[in-house]
């Protein structure tokens, strides 16, 4: 089996947000929304930070769809328009879309996002990659581990694009893999284990 | 999948923040698809050259709404942005015409070109080299970057610390790491940059069992502090000499000072290597030791008084500096943009020296991190027949009072007196009129006064606030609009050049500069000797390629077509002055004792003989002076918070700032404490105003503890927008609103990093105000 997945390192992670632009841009992502967003721990806001001043430390932390193998999202779609796909990848096919966004109540990440209006986009243009299928208003969107470059063999464009080379692309079914060597070595984590979604994106410090 | 017909345009991202980053246009039918960055390979000798959020959205910024596509003469009055197109012809003829009746009436001094790096890539302004040609122009030296810190090194060290700092390689001897406002991983954030090279560094030094331990001083908690043990220390804005004389008091009384190295390669730390003109009692020991004319002991209690840092962390930080094996210590250049820039600037090089953490592996002569050549494309400006110049903050100054301007009270160079005000500016890819310089207001007023400056011409690829003040625009190219060369930038960690191709798409009326100054040539009659320079750049770039710095199998300059680059590892460099610290005989330092010059006669010189306005003072000591506007200056009744600018990740200067897309994800905020947020009733999100006696701005408050109490903090480079002929409030939150036109002392920099303000609420009325702006209120 092929289980693709991306693994972030936290300490290479400095908040400067490139991998939010990047998937915007890539995958034509409209105003206001984004698939990709960089928080910082513990914090609602990007300039945030732990504990009491001046003892404060900070951690950025890049949430997008986790790829999870027990989607909380797929199970409640009621018209089997979000799926897994062959290389584990939770997709959505937009044609079964029907806005009903039981997925975004249910997703415990937030990373689902909903074109309530007719998308805008800034320069008025589809700016995004010409590959990417162009979504409409009433349809739920999100990060799809950017299928159309993975499915010819490139990396996603948040992994290329990272100036500090923090995000790590692979298959985790492959133990020789680089992202399965660093995911053990690091003992990597994921986001709310205890929720049993099983995500597939995995973090380390 | 369609890819069928797609092509990649190889580009880069030239705007100035230090960094080349590859850009890979996917281009099918003529139309840009989409944008991808350096997909090379990478390794720690070539790292990849990856496009940060800015240099991503060049895409969006090259078809922005402010973008500009014909040229544009002035309708309304001076800075109200209203304008009607004119043919080239007639735009070039009116400046020809121009510039002859100045150049006739005032003469060529009264022409200047402002301080501007929108062309960093390409090299000088064409137009500059047409002028050159045509008698030349009114100069300036120095520049907005670092002027002050080149000033302190010049009196210590004798050079201009551009070149002669420790780059981070020596962070593999380093056991600590001690910054001064700086943080490359915002502002040297490229992916081949020094931000990503420190990362690689602290990994390297972790996976070795090395401890690098890091420590931040700044009123900002910054993105390089990373890992949760690393330090950060707070201190008030320009209160950094007071810090470091707190820490040298402590360091002499538990006897962590490296005696021997101040005695053999320093003066005046002590009494006995004073200058014999010195007089008695003016070392920095007598300074710190309270036996210098103030009569003050500088303990780590009086520091705190000042910085707001407690003493028990001075004595802190003391001790773990003296005691490090190896410490190298930096500063950005965020410190020394203050009112007394200078002093802050030597006073952190002070602690390398007190400490012996000099020439020495892991160590650091106290300045920035080295800049490496880059050699432009484009032909130089040639030379200037005219020699006087003046420091480049001041025009203003020049045009509202040119022959005020002196030697001694202004540094003018090259003349004791200016002989005529400025009365023609040519504004090249620069947004130093108002944007990016400082007390917006006062310039607009010297602008609107079309006795003072007669003409101004603007020639940029965008319309931001200097652009308004034209009264001639030009549209410019931009680089990745135009088939280039580009070399590696003058801090990416390996050596470029890079052959970038031409964009498709409309250009509309836009004009390469070259071909903009090729027509102004022609009509003023000079265009032999302006064309018979082309050929000069490219023998420039093609000696370099075929130098050691590219070794074999580097291709020739005719071989790199379009959209191929050639790279090459960077030299390691050695620890800053190890030539001097291992024999100070035989490689003595450029200043006037071969030593360094803790006390340095030339200031004391400058101190007597420089006209400065009241208040401002020069030492020979790298002393603190309290600035007119710190925190303890005495407008802190009315404006008790200090204010600072810093450069976030969402803006290169002003580049990109104005752009949706980028905000849309890092939105510039004012970075407000808890403790303030509750004393000045302040919620977070809430759009405030920012003010102080030059001006008000409008700012999204983000409460935050990474910012120090008594301090707020706005990134650099938000785009001016107020109405200047009604209240004049800043809606788009321009820092440059509220800093202030006075100059430091020595180099007579911008000291336009930090000022007093107060914040208040919006009025009913500003709200209406600022709705029919168009902002969300």
């Amino acid at each position: 089996m092929t289980r693709l997945a991306i693994a972030i390192n936290l300490d290479r992670c400095v908040g400067c947000h490139t991998c939010t632009l990047a998937c915007k841009m890539q995958n034509n992502v409209p105003e206001g929304l984004l698939w990709n967003r960089v928080l910082t721990e513990n914090c609602d806001v990007v300039d945030g930070a732990e504990g009491v001043y001046p003892a404060v430390t900070r951690t950025y932390l890049p949430v997008a769809c986790q790829h999870c193998q027990n989607a909380a999202c797929q199970r409640v779609c009621p018209t089997g328009a979000t799926y897994k796909d062959e290389k584990g990848r939770i997709e959505i096919d937009y044609q079964k879309c029907i806005g009903c966004r039981m997925c975004m109540g249910a997703c415990p990440y937030n990373a689902r996002v909903f074109n309530w209006e007719v998308p805008v986009r800034s320069t008025g243009a589809n700016y995004g990659d010409a590959r990417v299928p162009v979504r409409e208003k009433g349809m739920v969107e999100k990060c799809t581990l950017c299928k159309e470059r993975t499915d010819e063999g490139e990396e996603p464009m948040c992994v290329v694009c990272c100036p500090g080379r923090a995000r790590i692309f692979g298959d985790l079914d492959d133990p020789e893999s680089e992202i399965s060597t660093l995911v053990r070595d690091n003992h990597a984590y994921q986001l709310l284990e205890t929720m049993g979604t099983q995500p597939s994106v995995r973090y380390f410090e | 999948m369609d890819r069928s017909n797609l092509q990649t345009t190889l580009q880069s991202c030239g705007v100035n923040c230090g960094s080349r980053c590859q850009l890979r246009f996917q281009i099918r039918d003529d139309q840009i698809q989409w944008v991808e960055t350096d997909n090379s390979h990478n390794s720690d000798e070539l790292p990849q050259m990856r496009a940060c959020a800015c240099g991503r959205a060049t895409a969006h910024w090259l078809s922005c709404k402010e973008r500009l596509n014909t040229p544009l003469k002035r309708t309304g009055p001076r800075g109200s942005g209203q304008f009607a197109p004119i043919s080239w012809d007639e735009a070039l003829d009116e400046m020809a015409t121009q510039l002859q009746r100045i150049v006739s009436t005032y003469g060529n001094e009264a022409i200047f070109f402002p301080f501007g790096t929108g062309l960093e890539n390409a090299g000088k302004s064409p137009l500059e080299r047409v002028v050159n040609l045509y008698g030349g122009h009114l100069d300036y030296y120095s520049d907005y970057s670092s002027c002050q810190l080149q000033s302190a090194t010049m009196a210590l060290y004798g050079d201009d610390g551009y070149s002669s700092g420790s780059s981070f390689d020596q962070l593999a001897h380093s056991d600590l790491l001690v910054m001064f406002g700086s943080t490359p991983l915002e502002t040297r954030q490229g992916g081949a940059s020094l931000g990503f090279q420190l990362t690689r560094l602290r990994e390297q030094a972790k996976r070795e069992g090395r401890s690098l331990s890091v420590i931040s001083i700044d009123p900002r908690h910054t993105d390089a502090l990373t890992e949760a043990d690393d330090e950060w220390i707070p201190i008030r804005p320009g209160t950094d000499a007071a810090f470091v004389a707190g820490t040298v008091h402590e360091l002499i009384a538990a006897g962590l000072v490296d005696e021997q190295f101040l005695a053999h390669y320093c003066i005046g730390f002590d009494e006995d290597t004073l200058p014999a003109s010195a007089p008695a009692h003016s070392s920095y020991r007598s300074y710190v030791m309270g036996e210098g004319p103030d009569a003050t002991v500088k303990t780590p209690e009086w520091a705190a008084r000042i910085t707001g840092c407690p003493a028990h962390r001075i004595r802190a930080f003391a001790h773990r500096l003296g005691r490090a094996q190896r410490a190298f210590i930096t500063q950005g250049w965020g410190p020394q943009r203050s009112e007394y820039g200078e002093q802050t600037a030597r006073a952190i090089c002070l602690l390398a020296l007190a400490t012996g953490n000099f020439g020495l592996p892991g160590t650091n002569s106290g300045t920035r991190e080295p800049i490496f050549a880059s050699t432009p494309a484009l032909p130089d400006a040639g030379e200037n027949p005219v020699t006087t110049a003046i420091p480049p903050f001041l025009w203003t100054e020049a045009v509202a009072r040119g022959p005020e301007l002196t030697a001694h009270s202004h540094g003018v160079r090259g003349k004791e007196r200016l002989d005529v005000p400025i009365k023609m500016i040519i504004n090249h890819g620069g947004n130093c009129i108002t944007n990016q310089h400082a007390d917006i207001n006062a310039v607009h007023d010297i602008l609107a006064d079309e006795s003072l400056c007669e003409y101004i011409v603007g020639c940029d690829i965008v319309l931001n606030d200097s652009a308004r003040y034209a009264d001639l625009l030009l549209p410019d190219l931009a680089l990745a609009e135009q088939e280039n060369l580009v070399m590696g930038g003058n801090i990416d960690q390996l050596s470029l050049l890079r052959h970038g191709g031409a964009l498709p798409g409309d250009l509309h009326e836009r004009r390469s500069s070259w071909n903009i100054a090729r027509g102004l040539a022609e009509r003023l009659g000079v265009l032999d000797a302006f064309e018979g320079a082309s050929r000069e750049s490219r023998e420039r770039l093609s000696e370099r390629l075929g130098s050691a710095e590219f070794p074999e199998p580097a291709p020739s300059l005719d071989e790199l077509p379009a959209n191929h680059e050639c790279r090459a590892p960077r030299p390691t460099l050695g620890p800053a002055y190890e030539a001097f610290r291992a024999d100070p005989q035989a490689h003595p330092l450029p200043t006037p004792s071969g030593k360094v010059e803790i006390y340095s006669e030339q200031l004391a010189r400058l101190a007597d003989e420089a006209i400065l306005p009241a208040g401002q003072a020069i030492s020979p000591l790298p002393c603190y002076i309290p600035a007119l506007e710190g925190p303890e200056g005495p407008g802190a009744a009315d404006f008790p918070l200090q204010f600072i600018t810093y450069h976030g990740h969402q803006s290169v200067h002003s580049n990109f700032a104005q752009l949706d897309i980028v905000q849309s994800v890092l939105p510039s905020r004012l970075l407000v404490n808890p403790v303030d947020a509750a004393r000045f009733g302040v919620e977070d999100g809430q759009p405030l105003v920012v003010e102080n006696r030059r001006g008000a701005l409008v700012a999204r408050a983000r409460i935050t503890p990474r910012i120090m109490p008594g301090v707020v903090a706005l990134p650099n480079g938000a785009w001016h927008d107020a109405d200047m002929a009604g209240s004049r409030l800043d809606w788009g939150g321009c820092a440059n609103t509220l800093t202030s036109l006075s100059p430091s002392p020595l180099s007579k920099g911008n000291a336009h990093n930090s000022c007093q303000v107060r914040l208040r609420q919006l009025t009913d009325e500003e709200r209406r105000e600022g709705r029919e702006r168009g902002y969300e209120l």
